[in-house]
């Protein structure tokens, strides 16, 4: 078990260092920042100083070696857009995406994982038609849409909610709500069909042979078994709740990781948006490595070994 | 007479699919019409190729799955009249045995607690004396019982059914269904596991109902046997006279089908060609696209499962031409067992 974890630690940090290299390569060929950054009709001399003054006139592999040094030190840099500390700026905005994807994935658990529970045991009822019409449509809406139809709905239409910014606890309904009901549509499906999987396995036909109970048999043996494709979607999920927020967060200008890419992205803050891929390579790898413990601790085959 | 142990009466069981989006959906009769008794301590062999509807009679004898008609009764009690705490009653008294025991064990559960399960759900031990009882089972079946806290991927195949049938009896039940129990194991595994139900029928006061579609292994464990294909018994009696003078075509036809060690017996039944074909159950026999003796009277009239005078009353067959097969063509059947090939003299029941 603790040789388990080690091999995916050191795995995890294999991934980590190949994708800020990859990142960092791929920034420096794509675009040229300082004509991003000044006006179109900046002169050579502007560009020439711009570039000077943020080291990008050094060849690529001498700025790779810069960054990775400054970085173990932890220095990210400097904006290029107001020159606050990269640290600073990306740091304040991890706690507005942390509130927003962590609720929304709770949310979306206790309302996707009890419906599909629902939904399998009473399998080809009203119940799970609707629960399966419910997630097929949840899931087919994007997001995004999704949001702007919350937007419309609470914000425009009935004035209930806030529809942008982060000063009140309020502010943060709808975007969790987006989030999560988009993902407990997709935990719903997964969680019906996987545990209708193991409802049909003979183990679950001998458990009822037996005579134990129906509540017993979901407990005791259908869920524990199917508590392990579900850790693995549960880990798509919650990358995909890191991904989306890129998507969701401009929407509801909500001050986070994900509005905070598209803008540094747009404005082409090449500091800033190499600390976010950074950061958000670390959150898919330490969510990744999470998984891979879960399902070591669930599954006797790896436990014992 | 007694009350039996077991009675089915008329059970058919009914499975409807769609073959297309706007497709009718098709009726196909896994089990049609079935009646059988079985006493107490009686073991029955059901056998047929796969599709014959054999694993879904198991079913519907204890109850895992509802009929479309018919009913079965256990012990008097027919499970149309079972409330919660007959059914209750019903599930100690009975058990099922699977055919893959890897996939019957469940691998997040040590086999302790699986076997200690039932005992503790129904209230029959305590904790302590549930697994002590647990002990003397595993045992009792051949393995050891610091087996208690292995998974079931720490053992092997044998080991796995040995813990299955463990599980199945530690109930004490009186009624075992074994559907494909042995098939998946080695040949070698088949006959210790063959060796320890008989020792354990012996011991016990257990019936069995023995599904399989291998007639070496029935051979040496049951009393009677029924032969089914597409849903219906076709053929039923006691072991001995089934074997030693199959009354129907398909009967025949399997037991000349298993192979033989015996060079000096020679097959000559013709071979049965084609698949199941679940378009025939409509009318007329059911066997006939298949049948090298069929008739036109096949064609239109369905035989009944009807006594065979030579047999007294044992032997059923429901073939209108079952007076005209001669006796003792098929080979007899030797079994394998740990040394190899039994002679016929050993292999008397």
């Amino acid at each position: 078990m603790t040789a388990f974890i080690l091999v995916r630690l050191v795995r995890a940090i294999a991934v980590l260092v190949f994708t800020v290299t990859l990142v960092f390569i791929v920034l420096r060929l794509s675009g040229d920042p300082a004509q991003q950054m000044l006006s179109d009709n900046a002169g050579p001399e502007a560009l020439a100083a711009f570039n000077a003054k943020w080291g990008l006139d050094r060849s690529i592999p001498e700025q790779y070696l810069y960054y990775v040094a400054n970085v173990l030190r932890g220095d990210f840099g400097v904006s290029f857009a107001d020159g606050r500390e990269v640290f600073t700026v990306v740091g304040e905005r991890i706690p507005k995406t942390l509130i927003v994807t962590v609720s929304a994935f709770i949310v979306s658990m206790l309302i996707g994982i009890p419906a599909g529970i629902l939904a399998a045991m009473r399998r080809e009822s009203a119940l799970d038609k609707g629960v399966m019409a419910g997630a097929v449509l949840g899931y087919s809406v994007p997001n995004f849409l999704l949001g702007l139809t919350f937007i419309f709905v609470f914000a425009v239409w009935l004035r209930v909610l806030p529809s942008s910014g982060s000063s009140t606890w309020n502010h943060a309904i709808l975007p969790v709500a987006t989030f999560a009901l988009f993902n407990a549509a997709a935990l719903a499906r997964f969680m019906r069909s996987t545990l209708i999987d193991v409802l049909g396995q003979p183990y679950i036909a001998a458990a009822r042979a037996d005579g134990i109970p129906r509540w017993e048999i979901i407990f005791r043996h259908a869920l524990p078994n199917a508590a392990i494709p579900m850790v693995t979607t549960l880990g798509f999920v919650a990358g995909g709740l890191l991904g989306g927020s890129a998507l969701i967060e401009p929407v509801f200008a909500w001050p986070g990781l994900g509005s905070g890419f598209v803008n540094a992205t747009n404005t082409g803050d090449l500091p800033v948006v190499q600390a976010m891929i950074v950061l958000f390579t670390v959150f898919m790898v330490a969510i990744n490595l999470i998984v891979d413990v879960l399902y070591a601790v669930l599954n006797p085959k790896i436990r014992k070994h | 007479m007694s009350t039996p142990l077991l009675q089915a009466s008329g059970l058919t069981k009914a499975f409807r699919h769609k073959t297309g989006l706007f497709a009718r959906p098709t009726t196909q009769l896994a089990v049609n019409s079935i009646g059988f008794e079985l006493a107490v301590r009686e073991r029955i062999g059901v056998v047929g190729e796969s599709g014959s509807g054999k694993s879904t009679l198991g079913r519907l004898l204890l109850g895992l799955t509802e009929p479309t008609q018919g009913d079965v009764w256990f012990e008097g009690i027919n499970h149309k009249q079972r409330r919660a705490r007959d059914w209750k009653e019903f599930r100690v008294r009975t058990s099922l045995v699977q055919q893959n025991p890897l996939s019957a064990l469940n691998p997040q559960m040590t086999i302790g607690q699986q076997v200690a399960e039932g005992l503790l759900v129904h209230r029959i031990a305590g904790r302590s004396g549930a697994y002590e009882h647990v002990a003397a089972m595993l045992e009792r079946v051949g393995l050891s019982s610091a087996m208690m806290t292995r998974y079931p991927h720490q053992m092997s195949g044998g080991q796995r059914q040995r813990v299955v049938i463990a599980r199945a009896l530690v109930l004490d039940p009186r009624l075992v269904v074994f559907d494909e129990a042995v098939s998946a194991l080695d040949v070698s595994v088949q006959a210790q596991v063959v060796a320890l139900l008989r020792s354990l029928w012996q011991e016990l006061d257990l019936a069995y109902v023995f599904i399989t579609h291998d007639l070496r292994i029935v051979r040496h464990l049951v009393d009677r046997i029924a032969v089914m294909y597409l849903g219906r018994v076709v053929e039923t009696g006691d072991i001995r006279s089934v074997y030693e003078w199959p009354r129907h075509p398909y009967t025949r036809a399997l037991l000349a089908s298993v192979p033989t060690m015996d060079s000096t017996v020679r097959n000559i039944e013709p071979p049965i060609k084609g698949e199941l074909d679940a378009s025939m159950v409509s009318q007329g026999c059911s066997f006939r696209s298949r049948c090298p003796f069929a008739t036109d009277r096949c064609a239109v009239e369905t035989p009944e499962l009807r006594p065979i005078p030579a047999h007294g009353a044992s032997q059923h067959a429901a073939c209108h031409r079952a007076e005209e097969f001669p006796r003792s063509i098929v080979p007899q059947i030797g079994m394998v067992t740990e040394r190899g090939t039994a002679s016929r003299e050993e292999m008397a029941l």
